[in-house]
């Protein structure tokens, strides 16, 4: 059984949202049309292409943000979803606080929702007594460590990214490259969205390419 | 290291709290009089206004200002709740797009955020009524008949919210309806005024929680007819909803 089944997958977006879309019935303009795809125990997969090609929509289907307009969907496992992980930040809050929103936001089991918890991921972030001031007066390098810590934290059997992450400077780097190679290693299957052809390589073990509304298994 | 001085430690479970919370307690962070700036421009209105109204409609500025308090302050909920559900989803369109965090969670963040600014309306409320000499006994008292009137809001704010992502002129059209209604709903004036038209007032669908409310707070009795109207509300709202449940997966797609 595959963790993720897609059968006859159809996506669109709407061109317009006004009252008189009522009374209008405009043909569909598809991002993709009749998708197959299967996602296995295993699996570490790429998707590649420009930007606007569809990628990012398709991984939202998988971590179940967007329903596909047509076509069914099967997930047969819990999923983490790295789409934009500066999502939920307070800029007026300080680190703890927006680690707690942040977990709260990653729906973390409540059981992890406790001072212990958030200590453990505080100390990951090595930012010392900066946790303790609002979040506006972090660097970017700062900033990131934050939302990054929590996501990685988070066990799943599959993790989805939009775009591999790279984090804070040197040292912190290679403590967030390790981190996200344990996540690959100890995951069931893995799906990243890049448009860096050349990391997808490095990285997966399966790459679909997406141009002109195809998606084809290179 | 420990969580000694992080608001944290509460360790609320629920998103929609906890960022509700958050949204209000940031909103004044760096201000003098921080969450007091919530009530000023309520104050200033009653204060000045009540007199100056009093005095136009020749009675007694006293007894009308303290009538000014209890209505405004049912409209400014009233008001700003429902001008907050016109944005809800478009304003947390990062966290719809973003995660697969249930709809629930954005309806009870605002609700949350709307309570933390009625406490401080309400709270002004209870000064003004101070200030003019009355007890505020009646006032606590009517706390008890908010809990429908936010209920009926929170039912409501569901339909604006998922309107005005489906069709972006429902944002323009709602606030436009929303300004006629404050024209319409006896706050300055009383219904009395209205002569025979008084029947038009029966229309107004936040009329029976206003009178409710005012009456008990200003020491009188709710009037059955109102309350029976809420109930029909209530009931109105929640069919709504429930039919609305139906278009709710369209929300991140059209956002």
């Amino acid at each position: 059984m595959s963790l993720i089944e897609l059968k006859n997958v159809s996506f669109d977006y709407p061109i317009d949202s006004s009252l008189f879309e009522i009374f209008r019935r405009r043909p569909p303009i598809y991002i993709f049309k009749n998708l197959d795809l299967k996602i296995n125990k295993g699996d570490v997969v790429g998707f590649y292409g420009n930007n606007g090609s569809g990628k990012s929509t398709l991984l939202k289907i998988l971590a179940g943000v967007y329903q596909p307009v047509e076509g069914s969907i099967e997930i047969n496992c819990n999923r983490s979803s790295f789409l934009n992980i500066f999502t939920g930040l307070n800029p007026e809050l300080n680190g703890y606080d927006n680690i707690h929103q942040s977990l709260l936001m990653q729906q973390y089991k409540p059981e992890y929702i406790n001072k212990q918890f958030i200590n453990q991921i505080a100390s990951y972030t090595e930012l010392g007594e900066a946790l303790f001031k609002p979040m506006r007066t972090y660097s970017s390098g700062m900033y990131i460590r934050i939302p990054f810590a929590v996501a990685v934290h988070k066990q799943s059997e599959v993790y989805l990214f939009d775009e591999w992450l790279s984090v804070g400077d040197d040292n912190f780097k290679s403590k967030a490259n390790k981190t996200l190679d344990d996540l690959t290693n100890n995951s069931s299957a893995m799906v990243i969205a890049s448009q860096s052809l050349d990391m997808l390589e490095k990285k997966c073990n399966r790459i679909f390419i997406f141009k002109d509304q195809n998606i084809e298994e290179r | 290291m420990i969580l000694s001085n992080s608001k944290s430690e509460n360790m609320i479970k629920h998103f929609g709290v906890l960022h509700g919370l958050n949204a209000f307690r940031s909103r004044y962070k760096r201000t003098v009089i921080g969450r007091i700036w919530e009530a000023s421009n309520y104050l200033i209105f009653v204060l000045i206004m009540g007199p100056l109204f009093g005095t136009i409609f020749k009675t007694d500025y006293i007894e009308f200002t303290y009538y000014l308090a209890n209505g405004l302050l049912v409209w400014n909920v009233v008001n700003k709740y429902l001008n907050d559900a016109l944005g809800l989803y478009v304003s947390s369109s990062g966290y719809i797009l973003n995660t697969t965090l249930s709809y629930e969670h954005y309806s009870v963040s605002l609700l949350v955020s709307t309570l933390s600014a009625f406490s401080v309306y309400f709270v002004a409320c209870c000064f003004v009524t101070l200030f003019l000499g009355k007890s505020i006994e009646s006032t606590i008292y009517s706390l008890l008949f908010w809990i429908p009137l936010f209920f009926y809001l929170y039912l409501l704010s569901k339909i604006f919210a998922l309107l005005a992502v489906l069709y972006r002129d429902c944002v323009p059209l709602l606030n436009s309806l929303l300004s006629g209604l404050a024209f319409f709903t006896p706050i300055i004036w009383h219904k009395e005024y209205l002569g025979d038209a008084q029947w038009v007032v029966n229309y107004n669908p936040i009329y029976p929680f206003l009178d409710t409310i005012r009456a008990v707070s200003m020491g009188g009795s709710p009037e059955w007819i109102n309350i029976i109207s809420q109930f029909y509300l209530i009931i109105s709202a929640l069919i709504l909803v429930i039919i609305s449940e139906r278009f709710k997966h369209l929300v991140a797609k059209y956002l």
